[in-house]
């Protein structure tokens, strides 16, 4: 920990030696780590990071750095190389900067462990592995399991945040993240591959909560049959329902990322892009009334949770698309000036080495009131698409493909046997105006969503409901 | 000089001290990289600055090793005592799980290659990166452009590694890392430059290849998916060999994580024009090191020769799985390149279009995703100038397409390759590699059907 009046020190400093803004965040990862193979461990660890990340507004000019000495005499070089470098690039300002008005804040909070990480050894954390492994021998007949990777995370994020303005926001936020990787093969049939996380804020109870192993076991019977039974999706137009781990996935993409402002301006354009979406374009419409998209750091227990972002803004839930119009973009406070309105909190830092800029945190499509089975009734010929392998999506979050790896045949109302790679090739309007029903079952998905440069990943959830999209033309995988 | 000198040995010393304090601990075996480093960046965005970031941080990771029980700890701080402390609490928790597939004795000092230092160049570029900048911003406007976005680093420092196999080395490193995207009307170009080496000219050369690009690609028509031969930019080959790279790690291999999985050294895997190697000793390389992360000098090492498998990369632990040597790639746990070239053919890039009867020229891509890895299906998604060719010249700009294939398939049918290397690091390409344009044929794209 850091003596939290050394980063007020630090900011007051910033503001004597001419910045306009400062902000001091003290910034901290411990946590520790697995990763096994079949039935082996091939090692373990743990992780600290721990440093200060400054940030300066000076003459419209702004100024980043970033230490892990946190000595004083250490810190105040640090703000001191801020300011400078921020100071001598500002005459390129053609437009300089400025930031939002916001509340002054003072808080504090924190996710509770109900088992605490530190209380227990790694060789019990992860004792689970063997048990995944023979349960997913078990649950095949005829493939053979090629490749089980697993591995396990967990982390302890402590901040504490001050700016020159007066807030002071300090949060503690515990989280684990299970990664696993399978390869069913059979030698006439080739291989099927599976990847995924399961990601929460919370303690070492959550694991008893996610029965990794049931979880493997039911899927890789599901893709073995892939592997057996699956024939080629229908040619022509057929509607197809799309599970929520796709669905979750696809609204991060094309909804999530384009309502970035920082995107939206051209801020990451050398990097992850620019956006479809243009200032001045809220209110436009995007799909049908069923789109609605909402990303909300402040759901418990998430994955993505927090209250107050890195900017010291209160979090809130934000409707991105509402009933198919664009409604709201994400932004942080340099955004939110520019936009004439108030920071919605969406400033993230992966760590002290990083710049906080505008994230997701938990972005989903909201369910709708049907049913799984109404969903399907009246479908004459469709697909069924629950989970996929390979993605993306061009950098101006338009044109996207998802290809489906646990998908199933829909005939007269009713799932029919299973169908191999279909692949989902679309536009953002495309598949928003195309929904035309969702169902009740909201899920959510983990997942490190990368962005920035230095590339900072972090966690998000996403999630959705299954939706039914009409007359959509499918691809097979890979051509 | 005599500063840098003190700087390295000071590095050092910190790297034997943590690692007599690990064995003091009750560790058999260890080994302690510590790496302190400075670095700024500046970013731009609609033709100005968007923010100056600088670093100035030491990074520890210690390998440990309790009765062939393995563990690794990574340490973002200067605390030095923090460090020992956490290793002294995790030897009771290595006790307790089962020995490692991966365990193998450290490898032993072995004549060491002379170490790299850091280029004058680099230590100028650090001091006025405010400059460089201008002028970058200023080059790219004489072009007539819309909008210019990109990115200036400059990073330097030293890396040490003491080993209790008797291994104590240290080395410094300073890189720079430079790219531009650069807008006109509908049509952008994006390219990079890195390297040990500052030199002006290449981020003059980067900044015109961009922006003409973006100039020529300004109005673009729209044409249908389908099979094209396409010449693939150094950009677009960097981002593919990243993949290559790292399936090439044995490690990556036995995870399944890999189209090199079941391939037997000398099996044919690839068209007989590409030659894939890792040179970590090429010392214009951003990836240039003398050591690897067990302390084994580096070595230039071929991955496929004309078209022939030839090595996975190696650390001492997956080489003694292997039964073979290291290739000094490691990684403590993970083998890895470190700097990747694809050996240069003879024909010119206009020569390569002249080769094109009915293709694509590929600029720049990015989001390269696995449906599969042992399979290699994947797909691409392509960004920036794409062009359309017919009968050996370049017609007209063209929207997005995909690229949707298989990478052995895509690397078998390789049928001309470049005269001229570029080296490429950015967002997209993270080990840095050498390559020239090349041209493949009979590549499947596709494009959203909605």
């Amino acid at each position: 920990m850091i003596d939290e009046t050394l980063l007020e020190y630090i900011v007051a400093k910033g503001i004597k030696l001419g910045a306009s803004y400062a902000e001091a965040r003290y910034h901290k990862h411990k946590g520790s780590y697995a990763v096994t193979k079949m039935d082996k461990i091939i090692s373990v660890g743990k992780i600290l990071s721990e440093g200060v990340a400054i940030r300066v507004l000076v003459k419209g000019s702004l100024g980043f750095s970033s230490t892990n000495n946190i000595s004083k005499e250490n810190l105040e070089h640090a703000l001191e190389r801020a300011i400078s470098r921020a100071k001598a690039l500002s005459y390129m300002y053609v437009e300089p900067m400025n930031f939002a008005g916001t509340k002054t804040v003072t808080r504090s909070y924190e996710v509770k462990e109900y088992k605490k990480f530190k209380d227990v050894p790694i060789n019990e954390k992860i004792g689970f592995y063997k048990e995944v492994f023979s349960s997913l021998r078990n649950a095949l007949s005829q493939a053979k399991l090629q490749s089980l990777l697993l591995e396990y995370f967990d982390d302890v994020e402590e901040k504490i945040i001050v700016t020159s303005e007066g807030s002071k926001v300090k949060s503690s936020i515990p989280r684990i993240l299970i990664f696993y990787n399978f390869i069913l093969h059979l030698p006439e049939k080739g291989t099927i591959q599976r990847m995924y996380e399961l990601g929460a804020s919370g303690g070492l109870e959550l694991l008893d909560k996610w029965k990794v192993s049931d979880k493997i076991y039911s899927e890789a019977k599901v893709l073995e049959k892939v592997l057996l039974e699956g024939r080629s999706p229908p040619k022509g137009k057929v509607d197809v329902v799309l599970g929520s781990e796709i669905v979750g996935l696809m609204v991060h993409e094309s909804a999530g990322h384009p309502s970035e402002a920082d995107r939206i301006l051209g801020r990451e354009a050398a990097q992850a892009g620019e956006s479809f979406i243009r200032k001045g374009m809220t209110g436009k419409r995007i799909g049908s009334e069923i789109s609605t998209v909402i990303d909300d750091p402040t759901i418990p227990g998430s994955y993505g949770y927090y209250l107050y972002d890195d900017e010291c803004v209160e979090a809130r839930p934000k409707y991105l698309y509402k009933n198919g119009i664009i409604n709201e973009h994400l932004h942080n406070r340099w955004t939110a000036k520019i936009f004439k309105t108030k920071s919605n909190g969406s400033a993230r830092a992966m760590d002290y080495t990083s710049e906080p800029i505008i994230r997701m945190s938990n972005t989903y499509f909201k369910p709708g009131d049907y049913s799984f089975e109404e969903l399907i009734e009246d479908i004459k010929l469709g697909v069924y698409i629950r989970n996929y392998m390979e993605w993306n999506i061009d950098d101006t979050r338009w044109s996207q493909r998802y290809v489906g790896l646990e998908s199933y045949l829909i005939e007269n109302g009713e799932i029919k046997g299973l169908v191999r790679n279909p692949a989902i090739e679309i536009t953002t309007k495309g598949f928003y105006e195309s929904v035309d029903a969702a169902d009740k079952n909201l899920e959510f998905h983990a997942g490190t969503c990368g962005k920035g440069e230095p590339h900072q990943g972090i966690p998000v959830w996403f999630g959705g409901p299954n939706v039914r999209l009409r007359n959509i033309i499918l691809g097979v995988a890979p051509y | 000089m005599k500063a840098k000198v003190k700087e390295r040995d000071i590095v050092l010393k910190i790297a034997e001290k943590v690692l007599e304090e690990v064995l003091k601990a009750g560790y058999s075996e260890s080994i302690v990289l510590i790496d302190k480093s400075k670095s700024v960046m500046v970013k731009i965005a609609n033709n100005q600055p968007s923010v100056v970031q600088s670093w100035d941080e030491t990074i520890a990771t210690i390998y440990l090793v309790k009765n062939k029980r393995v563990a690794v700890v990574s340490f973002e701080t200067s605390n030095i005592e923090n460090i020992i402390k956490t290793v002294r609490k995790m030897l009771p928790e290595i006790s307790f799980i089962e020995e490692s597939e991966y365990y193998a004795p450290l490898p032993k000092p072995e004549a060491t290659s002379v170490p790299f230092t850091m280029h004058r160049s680099i230590i100028k570029a650090f001091e006025n990166p405010e400059k460089i900048v201008d002028d970058i911003i200023s080059i790219a406007l004489t072009y007539n452009v819309d909008k210019i976005a990109g990115m200036f680093k400059v990073n330097m420092g030293v890396r040490s590694l003491a080993s209790s196999a008797g291994v104590s080395l240290a080395e410094e490193h300073g890189t720079y890392e430079y790219y531009i995207r650069v807008f006109k009307g509908e049509g952008s170009g994006q390219w990079s430059s890195a390297g040990r080496i500052f030199k002006e000219k290449n981020l003059a050369e980067a900044t015109r290849i961009a922006s003409e690009y973006a100039t020529e690609s300004s109005k673009l028509e729209t044409v249908e998916p389908g099979v094209y031969d396409v010449i693939l930019s150094p950009m677009v080959v960097g981002n593919l060999l990243n993949v290559i790279g790292r399936m090439a790690s044995a490690l990556n291999v036995d995870m399944g994580l890999s189209i090199f999985v079941g391939k037997k050294v000398n099996e044919k895997v690839f068209s007989n024009k590409l030659t894939l190697i890792d040179d970590p000793v090429n010392p214009e390389s951003y990836g240039a090191t003398s050591f690897d992360d067990e302390g084994l000098p580096t070595r230039r090492n071929i991955i496929i020769e004309n078209g022939i498998f030839k090595t996975l990369l190696h650390n001492s632990k997956t080489a003694a799985k292997y039964g073979v040597k290291s290739t000094s790639n490691a990684g403590l746990i993970v083998p890895h390149p470190w700097s990747l070239e694809l050996r240069s053919g003879e024909l010119t890039l206009e020569e390569l279009i002249s080769e094109v009867k009915n293709g694509i020229l590929v600029t720049n891509n990015w989001y390269t995703r696995m449906q599969n890895y042992v399979e290699g299906s994947f797909s691409t998604v392509t960004r920036d100038a794409l062009f359309l060719i017919k009968d050996g010249r370049i017609v007209k700009a063209i929207r997005k397409l995909r690229i949707t294939d298989k990478l052995l398939r895509i690397f078998s049918n390789i049928k001309e390759i470049g005269s001229r290397p570029y080296q490429i690091k950015w967002w997209e390409v993270e080990t840095p590699v050498f390559t020239p344009y090349i041209l493949v044929e009979k590549v499947h794209t596709t494009k959203h059907m909605l």
